[in-house]
């Protein structure tokens, strides 16, 4: 039998061919981010906001356009396959589970990947938003760990839901993470005991743990830090018997 | 491995939608180099059948193996192919593009060229799925199924909607594969293409297997004839010596002989009364397509 990794990267390929040649599927994940852009960051900075404020911002409308795809792809990408005739059938072929869902992490990690460029080309060009390039790397290297709890989130909605439901399901936890985890609004704006709700959902983990990265906070987020580890430990569970069940699952 | 290495085993397979049992007790094995046809009206179980065999349908009790392991596993399903009833294939794709997508989780994979020109599909290699007939698309599914050189193929009613041209051309590649090695599973409505695809016909229905022989076999039996007569005294006929077979039809009894003729003059020489008889030829494909009877009915 082929190999995980090489037939991950098949299924990869084909998954993002078939993304690219029906792009309306994907083209609201990748210019939500730029949009928020124009309409949340461009006005702080007009009315005065500092370049630390403009750049958390940014960042934040990034982890918004990896959250939108991750959640998006995994689970109404997995969900359909699932209902499909082609699903059924490559249900047949040689290839195991773990490469589905590898393959998922691939094509789902492109796109995330050119839905911020147009962002951070437009964050450079037109707002005073600043970072060093070792913090720049940092701030991409946790940006990828800390978004693997909306893609887990993701795969265990496209396993445990039909299509429509998925679409639903993503569109209310898209706008509870984004608005609740501070990437719309800033969280230091939030009364105490929003605060405290904020800090369990894993947008607001990724914000606190991608800016202290980046050197905007400084303080060590111990919360956000708790917050993506009881993430990661319950969806890694949910997923690990949801995987063990596939297997058998009938088609 | 030997050539009667048995590729397929069904052993005491039950499998319920519901309340609703579809299949029955099924016990079968499939050896390498066969060629299997089932048979069976509609709803029998045929597809559920073929669905287990690929992994995708479990059985409610009963062990289904596949190359000696459980067909729900992929490293099993390495030397399987399968042209399903539905595929329903992406339609942005190319025909060539999905050919090669296929072919490259396997092994032992045939090159795409090799493929195109043997599936007869050049001409559509470079166009997308969605603008292929219904009959392009059946040829093509049928490449799919034999891209990665398996050497089990299921074919879940290949030639459905296909132009005679299209289906002597599908019967062709198949039987030339056939004759290199491959097993080769086969479901169908038409009675042509078991008779062209298949030397052993296993017949379903309502969930339990009713015939399993040889293609030969069978064609030696639709050669007897049917003498149906009405009687009170059944026991007295059936012992006559030209009698192959027979089954009792309410007050008819039907007697299965090569020898017609010869039957008729046993069946006037005894001192017994009967009525209405008649001579009725079998056709071939009343074996393989027809509602078989209450089971029991019939009996040697």
């Amino acid at each position: 039998m082929k190999n995980t990794i090489y037939l991950a990267s098949l299924h990869a390929r084909f998954q993002l061919l078939e993304a690219f040649r029906i792009p309306i599927s994907i083209v609201m994940s990748l210019i939500s981010p730029t949009i928020g852009l124009l309409f949340f960051v461009l006005p702080q900075q007009s009315s005065g906001a500092s370049s630390d404020a403009v750049t958390k911002a940014v960042i934040a409308l990034v982890i918004f356009g990896v959250m939108v795809n991750s959640l998006f792809h995994f689970a109404v990408e997995i969900s359909q396959a699932r209902e499909r005739p082609w699903g059924s059938y490559t249900r047949s072929l040689p290839v195991g589970q773990n490469s589905i869902l590898l393959s998922y992490l691939l094509s789902s990690g492109v796109l995330s990947l050119i839905s911020v460029i147009p962002l951070v080309t437009m964050a450079i060009l037109l707002t005073n938003a600043s970072m060093q390039l070792g913090e720049f790397i940092i701030g991409f290297i946790l940006l990828i760990i800390t978004s693997i709890p909306f893609m887990l989130l993701g795969v265990v909605i496209g396993y445990y839901t039909v299509s429509k439901a998925a679409v639903a399901i993503v569109q209310i936890l898209m706008l509870i993470f984004a608005f609740g985890g501070g990437l719309f609004i800033p969280p230091e704006t939030f009364n105490e005991l929003f605060n405290t709700i904020s800090y369990w959902l894993p947008s607001r983990s990724s914000l606190e743990i991608v800016s202290w990265g980046t050197g905007i906070n400084h303080d060590i987020p111990y919360k956000g830090l708790i917050g993506w580890s009881l993430w990661m430990i319950f969806l890694l569970i949910t997923i690990t018997i949801r995987l063990k069940n596939e297997v058998d699952r009938e088609y | 491995m030997e050539k009667n290495d048995i590729i397929v085993n069904l052993r005491e397979i039950s499998k319920f939608f519901g309340k609703k049992e579809v299949l029955s007790n099924i016990n079968l094995t499939i050896r390498r180099g066969e060629s299997v046809g089932i048979v069976g009206p509609n709803g029998a179980g045929k597809t559920t059948l073929i669905s287990m065999i690929q992994g995708i349908k479990r059985p409610t009790s009963g062990i289904v193996k596949l190359f000696g392991g459980n067909p729900s596993h992929p490293k099993f399903r390495t030397k399987l192919g399968v042209s399903p009833q539905s595929i329903s294939l992406p339609e942005t794709f190319k025909a060539k593009e999905l050919i090669d997508f296929v072919r490259k989780h396997y092994l032992d994979q045939d090159s795409l060229e090799e493929l195109i020109e043997e599936f007869k599909l050049t001409n559509i290699a470079d166009q997308k799925v969605g603008g292929l007939s219904g009959g392009q698309k059946r040829l093509l599914s049928a490449c799919l199924s034999f891209s990665g050189n398996p050497e089990l193929v299921l074919l879940d009613e290949p030639t459905a909607g296909l132009d005679m041209n299209t289906r002597d051309t599908l019967w062709e590649i198949i039987k030339k594969r056939h004759l290199k090695g491959t097993t080769v599973i086969v479901t169908s409505h038409y009675s042509e293409d078991i008779e062209n695809l298949a030397q052993r016909i296993v017949k379903i229905d309502n969930g339990e297997i009713h015939l399993d022989e040889s293609l030969s076999q069978i064609r030696n039996k639709a050669q007897m004839k049917n003498i149906v007569l009405k009687t009170k005294n059944p026991n007295t006929f059936v012992n006559l010596p030209s009698v192959e077979s027979y089954s009792i039809d309410g007050e008819h009894l039907i007697l299965k002989s090569f020898q017609s003729e010869q039957l008729i003059r046993e069946i006037v020489m005894i001192d017994e009364d009967f009525q209405d008889l008649k001579v009725f030829e079998d056709r071939l494909d009343q074996y393989f397509m027809a509602s078989s009877e209450e089971k029991g009915k019939v009996s040697q």
